[in-house]
């Protein structure tokens, strides 16, 4: 008796018969007993049209290893045994395990051991994907699979949509004292598998596997949420005699969550969430639109996590962070409440504006205590640095190249760990190489958190900056891949508006506002109305247009008389909800509301004193 | 109220592939324990089946071919069987 098979209702158990090489089945109460012909069952699959449960099975040899090996891999239904069809009979394969995804669309297998992969089976295609044993096909139509590695005590997790590959141990259950363990397999619900093990029986550093053991008993596990380790055991046997072969069935297990890649989640994400998790968050900010409490220890009992826009920095039409020629500081950033020793994550989201760069160097984000930095995102040219205060061991460049083909206009999204004395980087949820650190981490992080320059004022940054963690702890794998695909999300179907480089007249006399006339504000826009003279750019005869005035309690715009000339880059008004509530001058007609109205991209042309009254003509 | 029975089964006898032998439910206590264990462990009714050695031998590979069919059961807020 070989290999039993929970079938995807629960009802029954397929099994072989090593013996005689048949398949059977029997009900889950013991009767009903009888066989289903020659072969040796693989699988059981439930066709998500019909419902109808089918059995996949393969003509095994006779001898030696060939008793492991099949051809064709045929399937019929578990109700009409003699309806046999072939799905696979392009290579061999070993009967551990042919294991298929929901759909029925892939299969994993050994083609055959130790070659590990998957098999499109409508195409006649595979996959090779590790060597190793024991594959392992998630129940659901994720597409994740495993190959169990060859010292028997690993899972070689292959998510196929993304081809990302990460490694799950299983031998470090309660119990199993780092033995070799056997027979994973992924029960019918996708978070759950189940294993044997420990096996203590034959010659140290032989494969210990074949001599079995009194000591053997069959546990379940549970993956967590990001399939990255196994949060959990349960012992299901305790005897002295040895448990092999177990298959595990949960009922409601075809509706369970499983696996999510990246790609996916940030493809179908009706919604964005951001962050996905506030777990020793320390300051987290979206947007200007979007601001998030975190709890702290004062009467209110939270504390609000804002920005303060220094200079001309100003918010764009997705609320981000736009620095111009000056900054963002965070506000109510606690870097105290940080332990150094338990490391920390630091999450940004950013888009390069090239061609405002130039070839200086711009600082997109920079940790500082006074004019002193202690780690800074930077951008060069294409390339996109990270400047830690503690040098890698052994290397001499005070640079961590992120990545050096970043284009204008395109969204980022970069995590930083630093833990366990490494620093790691993951770019829109891929993971960089590890960079061991000399000292084991920044010593701590300093009080000051800043966006879009560095302590000095000599870094401006031209590009936008939103979705903002800074948590106190080293964030996992899993974890970062969630939040780069709710960043990801976040800004999925973003396109540029239609802009118009327009020459146009000033038809009524523009007298900035001084701080002292815009009351509690810090900044105000003048809308000024204007003929257009570029007609085959904007064809419109006269126009409204609001840009800024005053901004950081500065006036950024001379006043201008009737009739000055203008060049400037517009794009409709009505496209940038971050403007809603701004202080507003309008230097026309009052007749002239009605006119389409635009908002002006450039920066301010100057910042000058609060009485600045310069007439342009 | 006490819960229903955990079952640990045989569910086939490896001697006689013709003839299933019913449940039988005489669970040693601490196999009880580790299936209380389950049952909070998956919080959903669940079932499992496995192999289990009847005899050793000098083959090695004997696990392989001397074996009953074994299954246990469980539903939540208590045992289904």
């Amino acid at each position: 008796m070989h290999r039993p098979i929970i079938t995807p209702r629960g009802e029954r158990v397929v099994f072989s018969s090593y013996d005689t090489r048949s398949c059977h089945v029997v009900k889950w109460d013991g009767t009903g007993l009888r066989k289903l012909g020659d072969g040796y069952a693989l699988d059981v699959w439930s066709d998500p049209a019909t419902g109808e449960e089918w059995v996949y099975a393969t003509t095994t040899g006779t001898k030696g290893r060939e008793q492991n090996k099949g051809s064709p891999v045929f399937r019929f239904p578990l109700e009409r045994p003699d309806a046999r069809e072939v799905v696979w009979n392009r290579t061999q394969i070993s009967v551990h395990n042919f294991m298929l995804s929901a759909d029925g669309e892939l299969a994993c297998a050994q083609f055959p051991h130790p070659r590990g992969g998957f098999a499109r089976l409508a195409k006649k295609e595979s996959k090779i994907v590790a060597r190793g044993c024991w594959t392992s096909m998630a129940p659901d139509n994720s597409y994740l699979m495993w190959v169990f590695d060859g010292p028997h005590r690993n899972l070689l997790m292959h998510s196929i949509r993304d081809e990302r590959r990460w490694a799950v141990n299983i031998n470090s259950a309660p119990g199993m004292e780092g033995f070799e363990v056997y027979h994973p397999r992924w029960s019918n619900h996708p978070r759950f598998l189940a294993i044997t093990g420990p096996y203590k029986e034959g010659r140290r550093g032989g494969n210990l596997i074949g001599a079995g053991g009194g000591a053997v008993e069959v546990y379940v596990g549970r993956f967590d949420h990001n399939f990255e380790e196994v949060e959990a055991w349960c012992r299901l046997t305790n005897n002295e005699t040895g448990d092999f072969y177990p298959d595990f069935w949960v009922e409601g297990g075809e509706q369970a969550q499983g696996y999510i890649p990246v790609s996916e989640l940030a493809e179908n994400s009706p919604r964005a969430s951001w962050p996905p998790s506030k777990r020793n968050a320390v300051f987290v900010w979206e947007s200007a639109a979007r601001h998030h409490d975190l709890p702290h220890e004062t009467e209110s009992g939270t504390r609000n996590c804002i920005v303060v826009p220094s200079g001309n920095a100003v918010f764009d039409r997705f609320h981000s962070m736009q620095a111009g020629n000056g900054y963002f500081d965070a506000g109510n950033f606690d870097a105290a409440s940080m332990v150094p020793s338990h490391g920390w994550t630091f999450e940004v989201t950013f888009t390069p504006s090239l061609g405002d760069l130039g070839t200086r160097v711009g600082c997109i984000a920079s940790f500082c205590r006074g004019n002193g930095t202690s780690m800074a995102l930077v951008q060069r040219e294409t390339g996109i640095f990270l400047q830690p205060q503690v040098l890698p061991a052994g290397s001499p460049a005070p640079e961590l190249p992120i990545f050096s083909d970043a284009i204008s206009g395109r969204t980022y999204h970069l995590i930083v760990v630093m833990g366990h004395g490494q620093l790691r980087t993951f770019l829109d949820g891929v993971p960089g190489k590890p960079i061991s650190l000399a000292v084991p981490i920044v010593s701590s992080l300093p009080p000051h958190l800043r966006f879009g320059d560095g302590p000095r004022g000599d870094a401006p940054w031209p590009g936008t900056v939103e979705a903002v963690g800074l948590y106190g702890e080293p964030m996992s794998e899993g974890r970062a891949l969630r939040h780069a695909a709710s960043s990801m999300t976040r800004a999925k179907g973003r396109a540029p508006l239609p802009s118009y480089r327009v020459t146009a007249r000033l038809l009524h006399p523009i007298v900035p506002p001084g701080p002292d006339e815009i009351g509690v504000y810090r900044r105000a826009m003048v809308v000024g109305e204007y003929a257009v003279e570029s007609k085959d750019v904007l064809n419109e005869e006269q126009i409204l247009v609001a840009e800024w005035a005053v901004l950081d309690a500065n006036r950024v715009l001379p006043a201008l008389g009737k009739g000055a000339r203008r060049e400037f880059r517009l794009e409709a008004f009505d496209e940038h909800p971050e403007l809603e509530g701004e202080r507003e001058f309008l230097q026309s007609d009052s007749d002239s509301f009605d006119l389409p109205k635009y908002y002006r991209l450039d920066p301010p042309e100057s910042t000058g004193p609060a009485n600045s009254s310069n007439v342009v003509q | 109220m006490s819960k229903p029975p955990i079952v640990i089964k045989y569910l086939v006898a490896a001697a006689s592939m013709s003839a299933a032998i019913g449940s039988q439910t005489a669970v040693a206590a601490r196999e009880f324990e580790i299936a209380e264990r389950l049952e909070d462990f998956v919080d959903v009714p669940a079932r499992a089946v496995w192999l289990q050695q009847l005899a050793g031998g000098d083959d090695p590979h004997a696990w392989l071919n001397r074996h009953s069919l074994q299954t246990i059961e469980t539903g939540s807020g208590g045992i289904s069987r």
